[in-house]
């Protein structure tokens, strides 16, 4: 199976070819924002942390990742130049990849005025260099493709999950990396899980995992959502049954790792299969998250009708909610439903998802694209927590 | 007629896949919608939501999908609706305060205790 993409100075394959300007202090993200106006195919990656270095180093990692994404043809750094965690910490390695990489400070430019029309006139050449890449033929087993689920009721065990995991495993057959994360929605399915791990190893990794995530959102006093009130509405009862409904979405495969995402580093798969990505379950960090793996589609379920889209990965809906159809089915890319009415099966469903992730590959636009996308929201396990929690990553 | 879907043999729970309202009865279907039986909804059930298809004890394993969900934290009759009011997870319990928001929200949650005591059987 092919599809027709960007291809990058490292062999990646971009499907979308947006230029990104990256604020690296929030201090900068106004003169991001007014320059990414003024070009076609821009995208501000915004971090809301103001400096980094606060326990929030994960957040440079994330950026990295961010930048290298396959999606992006270009980058443009911006920092005030006061900061510590300067941009060249996230344009050295981003520079590995070869695509272009700019950077300005403000203090060193003059001022704001003074880098605002500078960092224009880079990111209009940017963008020409962007417009020069032509389309071509490309494999299917250069995807990366993250599954996700957000706004979960009964549906999404029963039909949109099933389905997605249809076609996580029909990718996996065809070379492609799948990735999918959210370790406290794991809660209750480690067993499951683990008996999929590739190696004993990769079992006790899973285990791991989900222990830190349940004390991470364990402790005494602190409200904390892993169930919102839509997955109570909509008919769950516990984490344990949202986590085996959730899970149903990777599909069959074997798991080949667990791939950390910490202070220290991304991990990024480096072969085809199934793998989890460290992350979490908070729909726009983990989508963002995905997206810093090298994703460049997210499969995105949802039984309630929750819609949101990634900025830089373009996301695909599938819904299995009869009543959500009727009322938001025009923000949904695939339709489950008839799995709950007895009129379709997981299979076919499977099939449709893998035809509209090549039509997105190709180009064609999901139904919400750049309509609603999420800001970039990096996860971040607070390093000072981590080390209270008595862990090391 | 209403439709449950029943996902494993060991299971103690059924998904209404349409709303039931107090008495009718519904069938279970397996998941290749094969009729199993029949129950009668002890009260009102809405669609995603789940049915005992057993009596089950106070702080007993729920079972879906044929392992443990959630346990009981008061006796459940057969046909009744099993939700947050009469079961909770044994992992993450909700915090107190987000449960009740929830609760007020399910009036349905509220209404299925009513005349669904240990007394009405």
């Amino acid at each position: 199976m092919q599809f027709n993409g960007y291809i990058r100075p490292d062999g990646s394959v971009g499907i979308r070819n947006y230029v990104l300007i990256m604020p690296v202090v929030s201090c900068m993200e106004g003169v991001a924002q007014a320059i990414a106006a003024l070009l076609d195919d821009a995208l501000v990656v915004s971090q809301e942390h103001g400096c980094l270095y606060g326990g929030n180093e994960q957040v440079g990692h994330g950026m990295v990742g961010i930048g290298a994404n396959p999606n992006a043809a270009a980058v443009l750094l911006l920092g005030m130049g006061c900061e510590s965690f300067t941009p060249s910490v996230i344009a050295t390695p981003l520079e590995k990849t070869g695509k272009p990489v700019r950077v300005l400070s403000a203090l060193k430019e003059g001022g704001i005025r003074r880098t605002f029309a500078k960092g224009l006139q880079i990111a209009r050449e940017l963008q020409d260099y962007a417009k020069s890449v032509q389309r071509q033929p490309a494999d299917i087993s250069a995807l990366t493709v993250a599954v996700k689920c957000g706004g979960s009721d009964t549906s999404s065990g029963l039909a949109s999950n099933p389905s997605v995991g249809q076609a996580a495993d029909l990718l996996v057959d065809a070379g492609a990396k799948v990735l999918f994360s959210e370790p406290i929605e794991m809660v209750g399915g480690e067993a499951v899980l683990a008996a999929r791990a590739a190696t004993p190893e990769v079992a006790e990794d899973i285990r791991t995992l989900v222990a830190q995530e349940e004390k991470r959102w364990s402790i005494p006093g602190v409200k904390t959502e892993f169930m919102c009130m839509g997955n109570v509405l909509g008919g769950l009862t516990s984490i344990e049954e949202k986590s085996l409904g959730s899970i149903l979405k990777s599909g069959s495969k074997p798991i080949k790792g667990v791939l950390p995402f910490n202070a220290q580093g991304l991990t990024k798969p480096t072969e085809a299969g199934l793998y989890i990505q460290e992350g979490t379950h908070w729909d726009p960090h983990a989508i963002t998250h995905f997206a810093a793996a090298g994703a460049q589609i997210i499969l995105f379920t949802t039984g309630f009708g929750a819609c949101l889209e990634s900025p830089l990965s373009p996301t695909i809906r599938v819904s299995g909610n009869p009543e959500s159809i009727a009322t938001v089915g025009d923000d949904i890319d695939v339709d489950a439903s008839g799995i709950m009415l007895g009129t379709d099966s997981i299979e076919a469903v499977g099939e449709r998802i893998l035809a509209k992730i090549l039509a997105a590959a190709n180009g064609e636009r999901t139904r919400v694209e750049g309509l609603n996308n999420v800001g970039f929201s990096f996860y971040n396990k607070d390093q000072r927590l981590e080390h209270f929690l008595g862990f090391s990553g | 007629m209403r439709k449950a879907i029943y996902m494993s043999p060991q299971d103690n729970v059924a998904t209404l896949l349409e709303k039931a309202e107090a008495q009718e009865t519904v069938t279970l279907l397996s998941k290749k919608n094969t009729p199993l039986g029949e129950l009668v909804a002890r009260n009102t059930i809405p669609y995603g939501f789940k049915m005992a298809v057993t009596d089950i004890p106070a702080d007993t394993d729920i079972l879906k999908y044929g392992v443990p969900i959630a346990r009981s934290t008061r006796p459940i009759w057969q046909g009744e609706m099993v939700h947050i009011h009469n079961a909770t997870s044994r992992r993450m319990e909700i915090p107190d305060q987000m449960k009740q928001e929830m609760l007020r929200e399910l009036s349905l949650a509220d209404s299925a205790h009513k005349g669904v005591t240990n007394d009405a059987v």
